[in-house]
């Protein structure tokens, strides 16, 4: 697998071997020439015979999302009724937190 | 380990470093009659260094509600209710040396209001300060006057 990186003409800036190598260069980029940069660049993945092997992302939101993981869930329900709290794994399909979602909807008023 | 900002909304989600906020700033809640179950939640962002935020630690987040009296709001029991806490780990690298690692957090809060007045929702992260968002609640077809 090869990382493409190209400019929003689709001109071809380099491309690495690894995406160790790739996220150097991006990290690289932000020091020299600020985070905006990267918004102006996109990433290809080619297999080894060169075709396309993915979707064109954007290179800031690859670096973004490599170096600030964070654990998952990152939803948490605080009930002070029933005195506890809970991760929601499952935002869609957890039923305690679809209600109070819905009280929520319900209840918050938005001033006209 | 410090809590960047918190914002009431109607609905936040998180991937854990960005997140969507519907509804950010809304600060009312009505309802027929009181006491009643009342909900809220919150977009939250931290700020903490690398060496906070590593895969082998475990980090506590600590909510409280404050009723308009100051007060811990109080459980159907009657009981005051106190900081309900939940443990969150993860693991981040900084795209630069220096920068804070800043997690995003969706939490949805459930309380039972006792009283119209203004409620006090304190988020703290580890040691640091906690935030504070006020949160109105008021009873329908009352007059929108609120004490605080």
């Amino acid at each position: 697998m090869r990382y493409v990186v190209i400019d929003l003409e689709g001109n071809q800036r380099e491309s690495f071997e690894s995406v160790e190598e790739l996220l150097s260069e991006l990290r690289d980029i932000v020091l020299s020439a600020g985070p905006a940069t990267l918004a102006e660049l996109y990433v290809l993945e080619h297999d080894d015979a060169g075709h396309e092997a993915g979707p064109t992302r954007r290179a800031d939101e690859i670096l973004a999302g490599a170096f600030a993981g964070v654990g998952t869930p990152q939803t948490y329900l605080f009930d002070f009724v029933n005195g506890h709290a809970s991760e929601i794994v499952s935002p869609d399909s957890d039923p305690e937190y679809r209600e109070i979602r819905e009280q929520i909807r319900e209840q918050t008023v938005v001033p006209a | 380990m410090l809590v960047d900002w918190a914002v009431t909304c109607r609905y936040a989600e998180s991937n854990g470093l960005v997140g969507t906020i519907v509804g950010a700033g809304v600060d009312l809640i009505q309802v027929p009659a009181l006491p009643q179950a009342v909900g809220i939640m919150l977009a939250v962002r931290l700020g903490a260094t690398v060496e906070e935020f590593q895969a082998d630690q475990t980090h506590e987040l600590a909510v409280q509600v404050q009723a308009p009296d100051g007060q811990p709001v109080r459980t159907p029991d009657g009981s005051e209710s106190p900081p309900i806490t939940a443990q969150f780990s993860g693991a981040a690298q900084q795209i630069v040396p220096g920068w804070l690692v800043t997690p995003m957090f969706a939490i949805a809060l459930q309380w039972l209001a006792s009283e119209a007045g203004t409620y006090t929702i304190l988020v703290r992260a580890g040691l640091g300060e906690p935030s504070r968002s006020p949160v109105h609640v008021l009873e329908a077809g009352a007059p929108p006057t609120i004490t605080s």
